[in-house]
């Protein structure tokens, strides 16, 4: 007997392989055989790939229902206790240059989710990335929500145009913008998922989370961006978690594709290396500072290691 | 103080940037984010009438699901069919089949719009209108697997894409243009202007008011559950569409409009039309599916144009007449080419024929003697004599039996272009033919593949290919014919 998310999650791509019914030379079919029936990530069996946390749509909302519960009470916590009047002003200088504008990257990413999500060739891995999709979109609204609480509201355009303005202007953000623009022209199904899931996020996640608005929050007197994060870094937590798995079934199913993906990553390793570096400086600007350098160092090695091992063969599966 | 959702969600929705690095033509690219390729700009007010956040989406999604998987919890799968009209059972097979996947599909478009569609706000929108197509799938394929204990058919719920039965080709055709080989802007003109903003209230709410008279609770929980997040992203279409408009692409806008409006129109009578009135028990039916489709669909299409000044597609008078006859006349194609189908399908009895009659003042005087007909050939040959053997005229755009007219009014026509000879059910479908003839001249319909050896002709071969397993998926008379006599149980898998 299948498992409710065997049963709802398998097999839904009606159109794959080479299904649509509208013929070639219609440029939608064609993108989707160009880019998904020829990516060079092919697998003899896709649907041997489980989502580790078996998510179905039930199981979803459920979840972030919960989280979401537990972030509303950080930010009522926030009102109640007057947290903001506290907080040191060069902090929140920090917050808005440096912060506040992760909304845009954030949303780059978004939008890479789904890219994954519409051209993956199971709808098991559908599934993860649009979930994923909707993290991102998460993330994205408790960032805002945060701006315009501390500042507003309302929040005054002249400040929402200052944040969008660092994104767009600050050098720190530059190699982090070119990657996440770089990457979201990657339209081979394949890459676009590598570049995603196993170089962009595994850094990006955990320097935004778990550092900037986790260690350095912390330190600079704002513990409850520390515990909104946790929360937000839980969803990355899961993303990393399928993304792991599906790279353990491409590979034992299809050795090769740990050549393929090896060299995916080592492609965009030195642009996202920069986009770390550069954007890892921002911790040497807040009150309480960081350091920089071996704050990407840590996160590098992590990342590199934990690379390493989604990509070697399981011995014996 | 907690903020309202209007004090900060605008700040979370507007977050398109300029790309410096790489050029916005390949960020969004015209062949898949949609023409015309408007500078940014000219997306920039691009604003959803109703607003929901994350955490509003979901709070609510979790009570929804909670409501509708608490009535599947509370019925213990034995009861699943007590009480229920046998054909009700096969109306539901019948849509859990032509529908479930294509939801699927849905969000696949929708998350082809998170990515490719030119506005944030737009993308925030499709993010969470993919979430709620990956509902409408799994929620049918919890059900139907429920169901196959009782009725191994149920198997098309998930099956049925996959197989190239005729419907359900058609269906593939159709989706494929709406929206699941369209680019992101004319996926929100065809999928979320037209048809859920036009349509779904007719499948689902409509649909959800006879299950609930027919005592099928949970699909009526299910369908109107799943109305209220269709609702909800159909609005993405409203902004599009304003924005074509403001834009110089009226005629686009126009031609997109009509087309869709024709080719859902087909979809309906021969799905919607035919479970409403041939599979729905008498004592489940308000009204017709043609009052349905003037109060339900036409008005709300009506109000649609009105608000962008567009104009009534040019075929509304076709349209109007075939209200009477569509899908009178597509039943008895149902009806005669039933082993060919996943489900069952009926005769009218006498008091349903009443009761056409009543709705329909045609009714009797053009179909009574089709349907007398096949009774007494029934009577004089046996159930094989009811059947036709022939292959029908498909046609090229829907791929439906060109047959929507009453006897003595044909409709269809032809096409000849670069050798080949097409044929079309109506003028309108030759019309969206030949608007894009380089999207549709190279497919060939299942009689074009019969014809060329593509696919046998033999009809027991052709099951085969269809994906049925004769004689137990293929469809049969629900009743056996109309004399008691013949009621044997339905057999199933």
């Amino acid at each position: 007997m299948p498992s409710e998310y065997e049963l709802v999650s398998s097999d839904l791509h009606y159109n794959h392989p080479l299904r649509f019914e509208l013929p070639e030379g219609n440029p939608v079919v064609d993108w989707y055989y160009r880019h998904r029936e020829g990516s060079a990530l092919q697998a003899r069996n896709w649907e041997q790939f489980a989502d580790p946390r078996r998510t179905t749509y039930r199981v979803y909302t459920q979840l972030e229902d919960g989280r979401e519960d537990v972030v509303d009470g950080l930010l009522r916590e926030i009102d109640e206790t007057a947290y903001d009047r506290q907080l040191d002003p060069e902090w929140v200088r920090f917050l808005d240059r440096w912060y506040f504008p992760l909304r845009f990257p954030v949303h780059g990413l978004q939008m890479l989710a789904s890219y994954i999500a519409q051209m993956a060739p199971s709808s098991r891995i559908t599934n993860c990335a649009a979930f994923q999709a909707a993290d991102e979109m998460r993330r994205v609204q408790r960032i805002a929500y945060r701006a315009v609480q501390l500042n507003g509201p309302p929040l005054d355009p002249e400040t929402a145009r200052r944040q969008q303005a660092a994104w767009e202007d600050a050098e720190a953000f530059q190699p982090l913008r070119e990657l996440i623009e770089r990457a979201l022209i990657t339209y081979d199904w394949g890459e676009a998922f590598a570049v995603t899931n196993a170089v962009i996020k595994p850094c990006i996640d955990r320097l935004i989370n778990q550092e900037v608005a986790g260690t350095l929050a912390t330190a600079n007197g704002d513990p409850i961006l520390t515990s909104i994060h946790f929360s937000l870094h839980e969803d990355a937590r899961w993303h990393r978690a399928w993304t792991a798995a599906l790279l353990r079934h491409l590979i034992n199913d299809t050795p090769a594709n740990a050549e393929l993906v090896s060299a995916w990553v080592s492609k965009w390793r030195p642009l996202a290396s920069q986009a770390l570096e550069a954007f890892a400086g921002v911790v040497a600007d807040a009150p309480v500072r960081l350091d920089p350098a071996a704050l990407a160092a840590r996160i590098s090695d992590e990342v590199s290691r934990e690379t390493e091992v989604a990509l070697q063969r399981q011995a014996g599966e | 103080m907690v903020l309202r959702r209007d004090d900060w969600l605008h700040v979370a929705r507007k977050v398109d940037w300029t790309p410096r690095y790489v050029d916005e033509r390949e960020l969004f690219p015209e062949e898949i984010s949609g023409r015309p390729w408007l500078p940014r700009e000219a997306w920039r007010d691009w604003n959803e009438a109703y607003r929901t956040t994350y955490r509003e989406y979901v709070a609510n999604q979790r009570e929804k699901d909670a409501a509708v998987l608490g009535v599947r919890a509370a019925l213990s799968k034995p009861r699943l069919f007590d009480d229920l009209d046998p054909g009700w059972v096969q109306l539901v097979k019948f849509h859990n089949g032509a529908v479930t996947l294509v939801e699927y599909a849905g969000a696949v478009a929708e998350l082809r719009m998170a990515r490719f569609g030119r506005d944030s706000a737009w993308r925030m929108m499709s993010t969470l209108g993919a979430l709620d197509e990956i509902r409408h799938t799994q929620i049918p394929l919890l059900i139907g697997h429920d169901m196959l204990a009782h009725d191994g058919n149920f198997d098309w719920t998930h099956k049925a894409f996959y197989t190239n039965e005729w419907v359900i080709l058609a269906a593939r055709h159709l989706f494929d243009d709406m929206f699941l080989a369209a680019d992101a802007i004319d996926s929100a003109i065809q999928l979320n202007f037209v048809f859920e903003t036009g349509f779904t209230n007719l499948q689902f709410m409509a649909m959800a008011a006879m299950a609930d008279r027919a005592h099928h609770h949970l699909f009526e929980k299910t369908l109107a559950s799943i109305q209220t997040d269709e609702a909800r992203h159909a609005q993405i279409g409203h902004p599009v569409m304003r924005t074509l408009l403001e834009n110089g692409s009226r005629e686009r806008a126009q031609y997109l409009v009509d087309k869709m409006w024709w080719r859902c129109w087909r979809l309906f009578l021969a799905l919607t039309g035919t479970a409403m009135e041939y599979l729905t028990p008498l004592s489940a039916r308000t009204r017709s599916f043609k009052e349905f489709m003037t109060e339900w669909v036409c008005d709300q299409f009506m109000k649609n144009l009105a608000e962008f000044d567009l104009e009534k597609p040019w075929f509304w008078d076709l349209f109007t007449e075939e209200l009477d006859y569509a899908h009178h006349s597509f039943q008895l194609g149902l009806y005669t080419y039933r082993t060919t189908l996943w489900f069952d399908v009926a005769m009218p009895d006498r008091a349903e024929r009443e009761w056409l009659n009543d709705k329909y003042p045609c009714w009797a005087e053009t179909y009574g003697p089709l349907w007398d007909q096949l009774e007494r050939r029934w009577e004089a040959g046996g159930e094989s004599n009811t059947l036709s053997y022939g292959l029908p005229g498909l046609c090229n755009l829907c791929q439906l039996p060109a047959l929507f007219m009453h006897p003595g009014r044909n409709t269809a026509c032809t096409l000849e272009m670069d050798g080949r000879r097409y044929l079309f059910c109506s003028q309108p479908c030759r019309w969206i033919f030949e608007q894009e003839s380089a999207r549709f001249a190279d497919h060939k319909s299942v009689v074009d593949r019969i014809v060329v050896g593509e696919a046998p002709g033999k009809l027991t071969d052709l099951h085969g290919w269809m994906g049925l397993e004769a004689p137990v998926e293929t469809g049969k008379d629900l009743r056996r014919g109309l004399n008691p006599w013949r009621l044997d149980p339905i057999p199933t898998t």
